[in-house]
Order: structure tokens, then sequence, then C-alpha cells
């Protein structure tokens, strides 16, 4: 394997499912051979209070799991988009969702910014609830660590019987995120 | 290999803890909740039934640590788990178990202080823990995971040196290795330990057996107390424990344990590659400290820097380690919300120190 490394920060209020997605890109990391680690928030959240956690993934031991300027941020909400924003390091990226966030703004030239309609595509493919997974999608996609099959694998360990349940509609929010994020990256 | 694949997990250091506590034996928990530990207890109000153990939520830390106290005077495997505050209520119950003779595990994974302080990761109850903590002449050994998989694997030491030397032992994490997740390798449970000859069980049928921590008559305490300094002693002797990393070809050295000491080795990567040829050696035993491997280090690199999330506390046991004349120096940070140092930090304080 050739070295690598990367860290991201998911963002965004709590009931969003940020935890949750940040679960399932480590355990499908894990499973591709790499070290991983996650760190959620902790402590005072609440639902529709700030929610975020980091989530490392290398080929060599891992230090800190704790990332103050990450390669990569996603934003669910204007509030994680504005608190993370300027504290993305030079040649990041941010993938930001541009339903809640439409005028979202980032004055530095060397961070990259993907706007993603996560709430209006989620909705449109039937659950605007599946908006994180479509956020998913779209950072698996831009990263290129683990596949969307790697992700479908790790599921039912995340989301436990209502995977099965709403099987379809899960890959479908995965790869219509996926496809956002190449037809612009 | 699907057992093995089972025996693989991606889990949160506190719950790592509290899953090893289980497979060590531990069958009876008392505690009182606090941030940021609470998912041992979650854990194990939810499993410590499946095994025929008990979880009690107790009114108070005071109430916990004195249930602790009568739990372990039986001879079980028993636990209890709290941070900073709840630590600080303990202290007396600690005291009386160390003095009783009276194993158990208490973990601490810490979160600021004084008082209420705030509950970002801190290592600033390093003087309460391995200086005894509570009145009188005792010790306690304390143990610092540096990663889940620490958390995991020092459980089961806890419980072995808890019985083996008939103390307390403190597990001494901080917020950051408590909430973390990160891949563990789990073992075999252990199989029931047998009761000691020294549990209380009801002396129907034998001499009665008595644990106490009053000694009253003439020349008993100084008795008692010096048997216990033998303990301490082999335990000094026997038990430190730590890793070193790089230190072979290594010209400076960074001390540190636990969250600090993983940051760090990052660093010592990141220094290497800038040519200063770093090494680090992290206690994991934090009493005993492991004075020998840092004596001869200290004979032979040319400085010595002491990494802390506190304004300086284990860098005085470095300095009573290290041989005389040897350059210590600390780089610490004050715990709270975002004072964790980065890699860079560590890094940068490195270059201007060694360089």
């Amino acid at each position: 394997m050739d070295n690598f490394y990367t860290d991201i920060i998911f963002s965004g209020s709590g009931g969003q499912g940020v935890m949750l997605i940040g679960n399932a890109l480590s355990l499908a990391a894990l499973d591709r051979g790499y070290l991983v680690t996650y760190m959620p928030s902790y402590g005072v959240e609440m639902r529709g209070g700030a929610a975020n956690c980091t989530v490392v993934i290398s080929t060599e031991a891992i230090g800190s799991p704790v990332i103050g300027f990450p390669e990569i941020l996603v934003a669910f909400n204007r509030d994680s988009f504005e608190r993370f924003k300027n504290r993305v390091k030079p040649g990041g990226t941010v993938i930001v969702n541009s339903t809640l966030v439409p005028d979202y703004r980032v004055e530095r030239k060397e961070v990259r910014v993907l706007p993603v309609a996560l709430n209006a595509l989620a909705q449109e493919i039937g659950d605007e609830r599946l908006m994180n997974i479509m956020g998913l999608g779209a950072l698996v996609e831009l990263i290129a660590v683990v596949g969307t099959g790697d992700i479908e694998k790790v599921f039912p360990k995340v989301l436990g019987r209502n995977f099965e349940k709403y099987r379809d509609l899960y890959l479908k929010a995965l790869r219509v995120g996926a496809e956002e994020i190449k037809k612009i990256k | 290999m699907a057992e093995n694949e089972d025996k693989k997990i991606f889990t949160r250091g506190n719950e790592a803890l509290a899953m090893a506590a289980i497979e060590a034996g531990c069958r009876y928990y008392f505690g009182y909740p606090i941030t940021p530990q609470g998912e041992i207890p979650e854990y194990l109000s939810r499993e410590l039934p499946k095994v025929g153990g008990r979880f009690l939520q107790a009114e108070s830390e005071i109430a916990s640590i004195n249930m602790l106290l009568g739990a372990g005077a039986l001879g079980a495997r028993v636990m209890t788990s709290s941070s900073g505050p709840g630590i600080s209520l303990m202290q007396e119950g600690i005291s009386y178990m160390a003095g009783s003779e009276i194993p158990g595990l208490i973990v601490n994974v810490s979160r600021c202080g004084p008082g209420l302080g705030g509950i970002a990761p801190s290592q600033g109850d390093y003087f309460q823990a391995t200086r005894g903590g509570g009145h009188g002449d005792y010790r306690t050994p304390v143990l610092a995971p540096g990663s889940p998989q620490e958390m995991y694997d020092l459980a089961f030491l806890a419980f072995d040196l808890a019985f083996k030397y008939r103390t307390p032992v403190m597990i001494l994490a901080d917020a950051v290795i408590g909430q973390m997740k990160e891949q563990v390798v789990r073992r075999e449970p252990l199989p029931p330990a047998p009761l000691p000859e020294w549990a209380l069980t009801g002396a129907d049928g034998r001499a009665s057996r008595l644990l106490k921590s009053l000694f009253l008559a003439e020349g008993e305490l100084e008795k008692q107390t010096l048997k216990q300094l033998d303990k301490y002693h082999e335990i000094e002797r026997r038990e430190p424990r730590w890793e070193e990393f790089m230190t072979e070809d290594a010209d400076f050295i960074v001390i540190a344990f636990g969250i600090i000491a993983r940051i760090a080795k990052s660093s010592i990567r990141m220094a290497r590659k800038q040519g200063i040829k770093a090494g680090l050696l992290r206690p994991i035993t934090l009493y005993p400290f492991p004075v020998e491997p840092i004596q001869k280090l200290s004979a032979r690199v040319k400085k010595i820097l002491v990494v802390e999330l506190n304004t300086g506390q284990m860098v005085d046991d470095v300095r009573l380690s290290a041989r005389p004349g040897t350059g210590i120096e600390l780089y610490f940070r004050s715990p709270g919300a975002g004072s964790l140092p980065s890699l860079e930090e560590i890094a940068g304080e490195m270059e201007r120190r060694f360089r």
C-alpha cells in the first residue's frame, strides 16, 4: 500500500447524522487495511446543538486523533461551515451543504469549495434525512480511499435493521452524492 | 478466521476498558455519572447483568467507593470509574482500601480542574494519582493508557496487580483516549479466579478473618506500615512498565504519557525528517515510575524534554530519576478546551530546544 494520510472533520447539528457517517467511513477504511482513528465531539452536545467528529485515515501509526486544521471539511449547516471553514489547511477541500448554506463563501483561494445541495437532492430521491448518507457518498468520491461498495459492506453495522428495510434508498443516496462530486471536482 | 475477525473491533477507549474489565473477571461496578467517562457505566449497565454481574449507580462517588471497599473485601473483582471531581470525593475510600489491603480498580478518565474545571482532556491529576491522593502513608499503582488498545490491555493488568499486591489500582486516562475510537484486538476472557484466602466469606466452620485499617496497639501500625512499604518496594522493583520509541540512537529524549505521548510520536517522526535525532520514553506505569530507563538514557542523551498537559507534574519524577546535571526542560500546556498541543507544536518545541 502506498503511503497515505488524510483527515476529515464532519460537522453539522445534532441529529443530522454526522457521527454515523464518520463511523461508516472509519469502518470501511479499516476493512481496506488502513489505520483509522475516530474522535467525536463529546459532553455538551444535544439534538439541534453542534456536533462534529474527526476521522483520520493513514498508512502510518496515527498520532493525534484531534485535528485542529483538517485537510477536508464536510459541513452540513451554516454554523459548522462558519466555525470550521477558515481552519481547513491550504490545498484542502470543503464539501458544503448548499441547501442550508446557499451563500457559502471561503475567502481563501487555496481552499477548494465543492457545494452539494444535500437536503434538496435527498428530498428528490424520497427522504430529506438521507442527506448525511449523500454527504458521505460525496466525500468517498472525493478522497477515493474506499469505494461506495466498501461503505455498503459496513452499512449493516452502522445502520442496523434500517439498512435492510431501506437498502435501495441508502444506496441511491450514496450514489447520488458521489455523482454530484464527480460532476464538479 | 471468522473467530479472529470477531477479536478485532473498532471501539472507543472507554468501551474497550469496560469490555476488558468483564473479560478480566470483574462482576461488580459501583459508580456515579460524569463526563468524559460515561461510556464505561453505559456499557457495564448493559453487559454486566448478562454475565451474572451487578451494576449499581450509587447516590454519590463517596457511596460508590465505599461499596467498592465492601464488595472488594469479599474477594470479588470490583471497579468504579469517574473523573476529576468524583475522584477527589473518592480519596477517603481509596485510603481505607489501601490501609485495609483491599483490591479494586478505580478508573479516572480525567478532565480539567481544579474544581469543576472543564471536560477537555487533562493530565492535571498526576500528582493526586501518583502520590496516594488520600491521607496516610500509601501508594497506588497507576496505569496510563496511550490508546484504546491499552485501555483494554491495562484493565487486565490492573486486576492482576490489584490482587497480586492486595491494593487498589488506578487507571489514569484522559478524555481523548477515553472518547476516541480505534482498532482493538481482544484476547480470550480469563477463567474465573479462585477466591483469595483473605476474603471475607462468613466464618462458618473456620476462624474469623478481619480486614481493617485501624491499628491502635503499640507498635502495631508501624509494623503494618513497614509491611506495606516492603510491598511498595517490590512493586517499584518488579512492575515499572514503559515504551521506548526510536531511543536507540537518540541524542534527545521526549518523555510524555497518555495522549501527549501519542502526539509526540508523530512529532518525533517529523523532527527526524529535519535531522533531529529524537526519541520518546513513555511511562505506562506512572507509579511505579520507570526510574531505571530514564536514569540510563539521561547518561547518554544531550537533553530531555518533558511534555505535559498540565503545568508541570511528571517533570518532578523525571528530575528525581535522571542523573544529576541532566538538561531537563518542560513544555506544558495548561489544560482546557482547545489546549491540546498539535504534533506541529510539539515538533516546534523540539526544534527550538534540541537544535
